[in-house]
């Protein structure tokens, strides 16, 4: 019990390499930028516009508690491009680690502020990007791999490249939680009327028919008992990776059928974004190693 | 004396020692609840809270009862002249120009109609809103009305159209189409007409209380 606990706290309070959040905040910055630029900006004034998707009366009509947004009710369609161009560069300044912290944070207002305003064009994606955005503002992500390291490095300034873990233990438990509870949705309710198409193993070939977001009319033609297995697989892997990845056996295999699975999705399905924020979680999981020593040299007053 | 990365360190720790507890019990209340689809203690503050940090936990893609079909949406105006017109899905499955004629003929329950696959590259995000404008959802009213003022807003500015003067009404029909098995062709079920509600638009940009008919 006395052990089980310590290594709870150990994984909280011991200080990880800067460079391990850096990777995140990169991949995170990347993707958030390359998504803006090719599904809103084209369609900015549609999704953001006083005249789009979302105006303010519907605004204040279904939006959830708590929702907020920096894009004004009655942008016009300048404003909105602007407001786009706006998320581009804070996330580009993310990825670069330039003015970090402020790039973090201009990034998850505007993140959030766009999806706030148009929420119909929203997917699974979405919503775990926005989540990583909030991270990236907790983590101090800018130590390593960044313009803010090069310039501390210069003015001779330099930090201490171990950091506190627990916005990035966040971060892990959020993809966990993700897929716990994904997997719990596939499962029969006890009212439902059948025992539904994962358990029964139809869920892939439902899902390549599906004329709204198969890739290619082709994949309609596999017969369901063909994608079966990987139908049960999932669900199993689903529900059961909070657990796999505790151990250092299953961590390994876990993740690494997540990217299969994920880059099956991205192959077959049109869901937006959505494989890439899952995958860019990953980042989290890679090695220690192999971002310098896995143990921080111990130092007078350290809080461990 | 500390140094200032020990400062630091510490107020994190006494920042993560409240924070931490706090965010993951809300993270958990709000996937249980969505999971649960009952009230939990705490599901509402929880709610208010993680939207407020952008962090709402909305997960399933595929629950466990998905449908075999899918829904499309098709504005239908009319023009002042009598003339109809029809703005087809932007992401969706396209039609050939014999089954865009028949979508005059609405809440028929006439099958075999075929549509043609569309190949689907980088257009999640409108098909996701035209899965949405296009079901009968009560809830969805809203997306379906500001779809439909868009959708027409766009056209009447390509075509320029006024819309005020030249259309005489609007509706929006939703095209029901049976799910791909073993390589049968996309099957169009149905065309259902589904209700907007221009009143809550203020500015709504065509006539208001002329729509065709009314669905669910």
């Amino acid at each position: 019990m006395t052990r089980a606990f310590a290594r709870v706290v150990s994984y909280w309070s011991t200080p990880i390499r800067a460079e391990r959040m850096a990777a995140f905040r990169i991949v995170i910055g990347a993707l958030v930028a390359i998504d803006a630029v090719i599904t809103i900006l084209p369609h900015a004034a549609w999704y953001l516009g006083a005249d789009g998707l979302h105006p303010e009366a519907l605004f204040r009509l279904v939006a959830e508690p708590g929702t907020w947004s920096l894009v004004p009710a009655d942008a016009t369609a300048a404003e909105a491009r602007a407001y786009v161009l706006a998320l581009v560069a804070a996330s580009i300044g993310v990825a670069c680690g330039l003015a970090t912290r402020i790039s973090s944070i201009a990034m998850w207002a505007l993140l959030v502020s766009i999806h706030n305003r148009s929420p119909y064009v929203l997917n699974g994606g979405d919503f775990l990007l926005q989540v990583a955005a909030l991270y990236l503002v907790l983590m101090p992500a800018g130590r390593a791999w960044s313009v803010d390291a090069v310039v501390r490095r210069r003015r001779r300034r330099e930090a201490s490249p171990w950091v506190l873990p627990w916005p990035y233990r966040l971060a892990q438990i959020q993809l966990a939680v993700m897929y716990l509870f994904t997997g719990l949705s596939k499962l029969p309710t006890p009212d439902g009327p059948h025992v539904g198409q994962w358990i029964s193993g139809q869920a892939l070939a439902g899902a390549l028919g599906t004329a709204t977001m198969a890739r290619f009319e082709i994949l309609s033609t596999i017969p369901w008992w063909v994608s079966a297995p990987a139908v049960w697989a999932t669900l199993v892997w689903e529900i059961s990776f909070p657990v796999l990845l505790l151990f250092g056996r299953t961590r390994a295999p876990a993740l690494a059928f997540g990217v299969l699975v994920h880059l099956g999705i991205f192959a077959t399905l049109e869901v937006g974004a959505f494989s890439f924020a899952s995958l860019s979680y990953y980042v989290l999981f890679l090695p220690p190693a192999w971002f310098g020593p896995a143990e921080p040299p111990r130092e007078p007053g350290d809080p461990r | 004396m500390a140094s200032p990365e020990q400062l630091r360190r510490r107020a994190s720790a006494a920042f993560a020692a409240v924070f931490v507890p706090l965010f993951l019990g809300a993270v958990l209340v709000q996937n249980l609840g969505g999971y649960l689809r009952r009230d939990l203690p705490f599901l509402e503050e929880a709610t208010i809270a993680l939207g407020a940090l952008g962090a709402h936990q909305r997960w399933p893609m595929f629950g466990a009862y998905f449908p075999n079909h899918t829904r499309v949406p098709v504005v239908r105006l009319l023009l002042a002249g009598g003339t109809p017109v029809f703005l087809l899905p932007v992401a969706t499955p396209s039609f050939s120009d014999e089954l865009a004629r028949q979508f005059d003929l609405a809440a028929t329950s006439e099958q075999g109609r075929v549509a043609a696959w569309k190949t689907h590259v980088g257009t999640g995000r409108i098909e996701k809103l035209e899965s949405r404008a296009s079901s009968p959802w009560r809830g969805w009213l809203g997306v379906r009305t500001a779809y439909v003022a868009s959708r027409m807003r766009r056209w009447a500015d390509a075509e320029g159209v006024d819309l005020a003067r030249q259309v005489r009404a609007v509706d929006l029909l939703s095209v029901k189409i049976q799910s791909a098995r073993d390589g049968a062709p996309l099957t169009v079920v149905s065309i259902d007409p589904v209700s907007i509600e221009p009143a809550l638009l203020p500015d709504w940009p065509a006539p208001r209380a002329r729509q065709l008919v009314s669905g669910p």
